[in-house]
């Protein structure tokens, strides 16, 4: 969110609920509805941390509202995201202990949670494959839906991998 | 109702001396109107399993049922005119008539089984109609892309309205947009009524089907149906899970 935010105030100055209403017109397809309070907060803590500046401006049947925009050392921060490739996606390891884990103990078959763990992934991929797409948003949507099943389908190869090797004795 | 029933089907290739196993020891059953994948590595016996459900080959022992008919023992010539009827199959490689346009490739079991031309001829338009190919009907099939070529082999295995549709890898040499139109019309036809079975490697089309049956050395290891988890989540934004 804090990265966000910074990128849309250097598009323009704004106050929290325009920032709020900008986020959703960008990503509603792909983040759940944002949290008013939870902007508020990240705006004050890029206003402690110097990234952004905030004016009061007067409201006249309304408290005031303060409107923020990027500060010199906020421009900065937003390059430095900008310029860093995101980390490499890792293996979710809970599955991996767990089924390391399985046969050692002797609580589990190791096949059993492979299979089951299978089971999960073919009906995330059906799942993706039936969700509806709101209207004005199929190009977001379409894209992180293939990108999401994407994932599912090297998971699975990676879940027949694993089961050669706990077949053939490789692993335990 | 069961359409097809297999019983302790197995499958030997090569010399009694030295024969390899492709089944051992399959049961199988498919309800009317079911859609189910079969996955499983290269060598798995999937194709050999198919390919006995189709007739296309004979088990080695094993029973198999017909819409309730013992059919394992039946002469080529009787299993010819079950196939006819009752069995659409598509392949991998799509195997149509290269000297043959799209319409008489879709046509001709048709012609084969006795149906009257004009009736051939409006089943065919029907089909092309759906398939998203009419304008293709006097095309040769190596004027067509490759998910044009495996849409006439769907056409052309469903002229004959068949009790049961067999497909084997029907993505697999597809490019990726070839092969998730290719399973929206399958999807589509499941949906009107068409039982189906699908040996496949391609997860996006076994994730379709009401139930999927895994093989692994001739042998089905495990099935899963595919029904509904009791997650009725339906919005993208919690389905990708992106994080802020």
């Amino acid at each position: 969110m804090r990265n966000a935010l910074l990128a849309l105030l250097a598009i323009s100055p704004a106050h929290g609920y325009e920032l709020k209403q900008a986020f959703e017109e960008r990503f509603g397809a792909a983040w759940p509805p944002v949290n008013i309070g939870q902007v508020y907060v990240t705006l004050q803590r890029l206003h402690r941390d110097g990234l952004v500046a905030g004016a009061e401006v007067e409201q006249t049947d309304r408290p005031n509202k303060t409107v923020y925009q990027l500060t010199p050392a906020g421009r900065k921060e937003l390059e430095t995201w900008f310029t860093t490739p995101s980390a490499v996606p890792r293996l979710r390891d809970d599955f991996v202990t767990r089924v390391l884990l399985a046969g050692a103990t002797g609580m589990a078959d190791p096949l059993g949670l492979i299979n089951e763990q299978r089971t999960l992934y073919l009906r995330a991929i059906r799942q993706l494959s039936e969700v509806p797409f709101e209207a004005g948003r199929e190009v977001l949507s379409g894209l992180l839906v293939e990108g999401a099943t994407l994932h599912l389908e090297a998971d699975l190869k990676w879940l027949d991998r694993c089961e050669e090797l706990f077949r053939e004795g490789s692993i335990e | 109702m069961k359409i097809i029933e297999a019983r302790a089907l197995t499958k030997q290739y090569g010399s009694n001396e030295e024969p390899i196993s492709a089944l051992r020891g399959v049961d199988f059953s498919l309800e009317r109107g079911e859609f189910v994948a079969v996955m499983g590595p290269s060598g798995c016996g999937k194709s050999t399993l198919l390919h006995l459900l189709g007739g296309l080959d004979r088990p080695t022992s094993g029973e198999l049922f017909f819409d309730e008919k013992r059919v394992d023992g039946l002469s080529e010539t009787a299993w010819a005119i079950l196939r006819r009827r009752n069995v659409g199959y598509v392949f991998q490689f799509f195997n149509l008539v290269g000297n043959l346009s799209a319409a008489d490739n879709i046509e001709l079991p048709a012609n084969v089984a006795g149906v009257p031309a004009a009736e051939a001829r409006r089943r065919r338009v029907e089909l092309m109609e759906q398939l998203g190919i009419a304008d293709r009907a006097n095309m040769v099939p190596s004027r067509l892309s490759g998910g044009e070529r495996q849409r006439v082999a769907i056409a052309r295995a469903l002229i004959n309205r068949p009790a049961v549709l067999l497909a084997d890898e029907p993505t697999g040499s597809l490019d990726s947009v070839a092969a998730q139109e290719v399973l929206a019309l399958i999807r589509t036809f499941h949906a009107s009524g068409q039982t189906t079975v699908i040996v496949t490697h391609d997860a996006r089309v076994a994730s379709a089907a009401d139930r999927v049956v895994r093989m692994r050395d001739g042998a089905i290891t495990s099935e899963t149906a595919m029904s509904r988890n009791g997650d009725e989540r339906s919005r993208v934004a919690d389905l990708v899970a992106l994080e802020l």
